[in-house]
């Protein structure tokens, strides 16, 4: 049984032979290869060859097949800034006024070479280990991707202001966001990759409340996830928990969770079969030592039932964190389930 | 309880009493509230540790290891016994095969010296035989005279035949002995072989049974320690129903201070609406700005805010009133952060309102606070909340706005004689600045300045803030108030 039927086992519904384990790994790639991170983001093709070397180092089951989900708001015409001390941000927002809402015009997501690069990356990884790991892919989600283009200020305003202003325009943004998430997706999916993560901040609890998020913020995930011809995983980066009945019938094939999501409570609203993805706390991994987080790890495994993916919380797993507590999150996976006394 | 209305005229000074005693009041209930909430927040989580510490496990898991380490000693004393048995039966079975050896072959030297016996017998027996045939031609020759020595002639011959055919029987019998006796060799050196294997075997059995006995040792040792972390388990729940018994004490205190401050607020609140008109005139403004930040319609609030300053009343009582309705309007019944949306819709409301006041009251002389976005950082929607709720709370709020540099911080807090500077970040990689801002702050002397920040990553794992050396980390606008209060009242104190 090797990495892709695991995880393939946990999001249909079996039973794999061991939990999956699938941290995200991003930044520890420029790491393994000693690159400094803004070369190895500034070259996506690099991607591939540090995930390769971060499975061999490793031999978790899945690989990522994208740099940083920043590269989205480049085929719109923003920029992005690189770092050396953490991942891309974003140069300045592409809209400064709701009314350019309208004229805004959906791009061609391929059309910049950075996308286009990490699409090559996703083809050399499926050329290297596909049928072998889960090759994974990311896309801001729908609901989130304006903040990225407006920022989260303005945004805001528009959810939260003026209703006529927002009855007029929040559809039309929402469709062009739609498109523009589904056409990306699906050119990861048909690159080679597996299983695409949308990454929706915005639409978590910790953002909006949930009035906000059944009238607008549900509609669009639904949309979103139905036009993507593939399986596909929601990570609420954020407060989930309240809105976990929302996630029960969105057709999608995992839900990444955070530590303040409490496994036993999603498995109880979602169902035997949903698979869960998560919880560990990412910043955490910083000062937890290895055996600390084997634990936290073995507990998670028991709480969430075979449909899980071992993971970390959102975004990503620190730079700094040591490779030996990465090793003994994955080894927890490789030895099975604690058991629990019962209380 | 009813309030008996004054009838004369209040002095200015005193109705500014009563105003900034009802302000006191009001921050105070704010304080208390936040007591209950937090401590609200401890009893939940005592009783969690409650429950987890009287789930217990550690004693009965030790007391089973206990168990499993001594059937393990006597299991493996019974191997080690019968093995040492069984290598004396196959030293005993060794020694019985070797005598057993010994005079088998003693038996084949026997059937040998039968074999070369007979073999003499045989030449004699053939010589008898040949000695009878020459008797007979003898005799023969002899003739009536030898008639009679012809018949002892035969009878020699005949016996010499017999003789000759016994002692065949007899080497016929001793060549199938010597057969047998070699089948018996062969069969007793695979025994012996087979001695030596069982040997091995029960040496090997013992050494594992020495070798087991020294990890069941280690067991018990383990074992030992395991028990002690069970005492401690013990006694750690012993201390934790201690912290809910208190936990539990200082709540009823804190509920009944809350009780008490909100309904002498409230007394106040009833004075001074009473004795207002007798100076200024009644205001409905603080119940209505407060139902237009718990509906969240800003326009009721700016008209709410635009007829209190049309009747003439008190800038400094309007902002105080906004103060009150802005603490309560950033709290949850949880004491979780709401989401960030609410506290949107709050702030623009909040900051209308500072923004239409602020330029008409007295500068405020409440402790000046640097704010700003860490190094690198362009997400000022957090920022500005939490600007808001300090202005909002009192305090004199320096904004320096996007992408902060540490020297920017420290110059400023050193211009400003700030007490705390507050660093907002949304993203790890620029949370990690902070300890640059604490080291411009030293380098300038600044030591006694408190550094405190707030954003994703502290929400995430609020111990962030001792990895980066800060005095505190706020999860929301109301956190960050009363962090700020708590460390501005210390270095009052």
């Amino acid at each position: 049984v090797n990495g892709l039927e695991r995880i393939l086992a946990a999001v249909t519904g079996g039973r794999p032979d061991l939990t999956p384990v699938a941290p995200v790994l991003l930044m520890q790639g420029a790491k393994v290869l000693g690159e400094p991170l803004s070369t190895y983001f500034g070259t996506p093709r690099r991607i591939a060859e540090g995930q390769l070397a971060l499975v061999e180092r490793f031999d978790h089951d899945a690989v990522f097949a994208f740099p940083h989900v920043v590269q989205d708001v480049l085929p719109w015409g923003s920029a992005i800034d690189l770092h050396d001390d953490g991942p891309p941000s974003v140069r300045g927002m592409l809209i400064d006024d709701l009314e350019s809402i309208p004229s805004l015009t959906v791009p061609d997501p391929t059309r910049h070479a950075y996308t286009r690069a990490t699409l090559e990356a996703a083809r050399q990884l499926a050329a290297r280990v596909k049928g072998d790991r889960a090759i994974v892919g990311a896309v801001i989600g729908p609901f989130s991707l304006p903040s990225m283009l407006m920022g989260t200020k303005r945004f805001l305003a528009l959810l939260a202001d003026d209703a006529a202003t927002r009855e007029r325009l929040l559809p039309v943004l929402m469709a062009k966001m739609v498109e523009y998430t589904t056409r990306w997706a699906q050119a990861q999916l048909d690159a080679g990759c597996d299983l695409v993560v949308i990454a929706e901040g915005i639409s978590s609890a910790s953002v909006i409340d949930e009035a906000t998020f059944q009238r607008h913020a549900l509609p669009t995930l639904r949309e979103t996830v139905r036009r993507i011809r593939g399986p596909v995983a929601l990570e609420p980066v954020g407060h989930a928990a309240p809105f976990l009945r929302h996630y029960r019938d969105l057709g999608i094939a995992a839900l990444l969770l955070g530590e303040a999501d409490p496994l036993p409570q999603a498995r109880r609203v979602l169902g035997p079969n949903l698979a869960l993805m998560g919880n560990l706390n990412n910043l955490k991994l910083l000062r937890l030592t290895p055996e600390r987080v084997r634990f936290e790890a073995r507990r998670a495994i028991a709480e969430a039932g075979p449909a899980f993916i071992l993971s970390n919380q959102g975004p990503e797993v620190p730079f700094d964190v040591p490779d030996a507590v990465i090793d003994a999150l994955v080894r927890a996976a490789r030895t099975g389930a604690i058991s629990r006394r019962a209380a | 309880m009813t309030t008996a209305p004054f009838s004369e005229p209040v002095p200015d000074a005193t109705g500014e009493t009563i105003a900034g005693l009802a302000r006191s009041l009001h921050g105070l209930v704010s304080l208390a509230a936040d007591v209950t909430t937090s401590n609200g927040a401890l009893i939940g989580a005592a009783d969690e540790a409650v429950a987890v510490a009287r789930r217990g496990g550690l004693a009965e898991v030790s007391d089973d290891m206990r168990d499993a380490s001594a059937r393990l000693h006597a299991n493996v004393a019974a191997i080690a016994a019968a093995a040492s048995q069984t290598g004396v039966a196959v030293a005993s079975f060794g020694e019985t095969v070797a005598a057993s050896e010994a005079e088998l072959h003693e038996l084949g030297e026997r059937a040998g010296s039968i074999r070369r016996t007979t073999t003499e017998i045989v030449g004699i027996s053939d010589t008898i035989r040949l000695l009878a045939l020459n008797a007979r031609i003898e005799a023969a020759r002899a003739g009536q005279a030898g008639a009679g020595f012809q018949v002892v002639a035969a009878e020699v011959g005949k016996l010499a035949v017999t003789t000759r055919e016994v002692i065949g029987h007899v080497t016929a019998a001793i060549e199938a002995i010597t057969v047998s006796i070699a089948r018996t060799e062969q069969r007793f050196a695979l025994t012996r072989d087979a001695l030596e294997d069982a040997d091995s075997v029960v040496r090997t059995l013992g050494q594992v049974a020495a070798a087991t006995t020294a990890e069941a040792d280690g067991l018990v040792t383990i074992t030992d320690a395991l028990e002690r972390v069970a005492f401690d388990q013990v006694e750690l729940a012993e201390h934790v129903d201690s912290t809910r018994f208190h936990a539990a004490n200082v709540d009823q205190a804190a509920s009944a201070l809350a009780a008490d401050l909100a309904a002498t607020a409230a007394l106040v609140d009833r004075r001074w609406a009473a004795i207002a008109p007798a100076t200024r005139g009644r205001s409905p403004f603080a119940p209505r700005f407060a139902r237009a930040l718990e509906t969240d319609s800003p326009h009721d609030a700016a008209d709410a805010l635009a007829d209190a300053l049309a009747a003439g009343e008190d800038p400094v009582d309007l902002l105080g009133a906004v103060a009150v309705a802005a603490d309560a309007a950033w709290r949850t019944p949880s004491g979780e952060p709401p989401p960030t949306i609410e506290l949107y819709r709050n702030a623009r409301i909040v900051e209308a309102a500072l923004t239409t006041l602020e330029p008409v009251v007295p500068a405020l002389d409440g402790p000046p606070i640097v704010v700003g976005n860490a190094w690198q950082d362009h997400h000022d929607l957090g920022r500005r909340i939490v600007s808001i709720a300090l202005r909002g709370a009192g305090f004199r709020v320096v904004d320096l706005g996007l992408s902060v540099s540490a020297d920017a911080f420290a110059e400023a807090a050193e211009r400003e004689r700030a007490t705390v500077v507050g660093v907002s970040t949304l993203l790890l990689h620029t949370a990690k600045h902070l300890p640059d801002v604490r080291r411009a702050l030293d380098a300038r002397g600044l030591r006694q300045v408190r550094l405190i920040a707030g954003g994703a990553p502290f929400l995430v794992d609020p111990q962030l803030g001792e990895r980066y050396g800060l005095d505190g980390v706020a999860r929301d606008p109301a956190g960050a108030v009363r962090l700020v209060r708590h460390l501005t009242a210390r270095r009052a104190a």
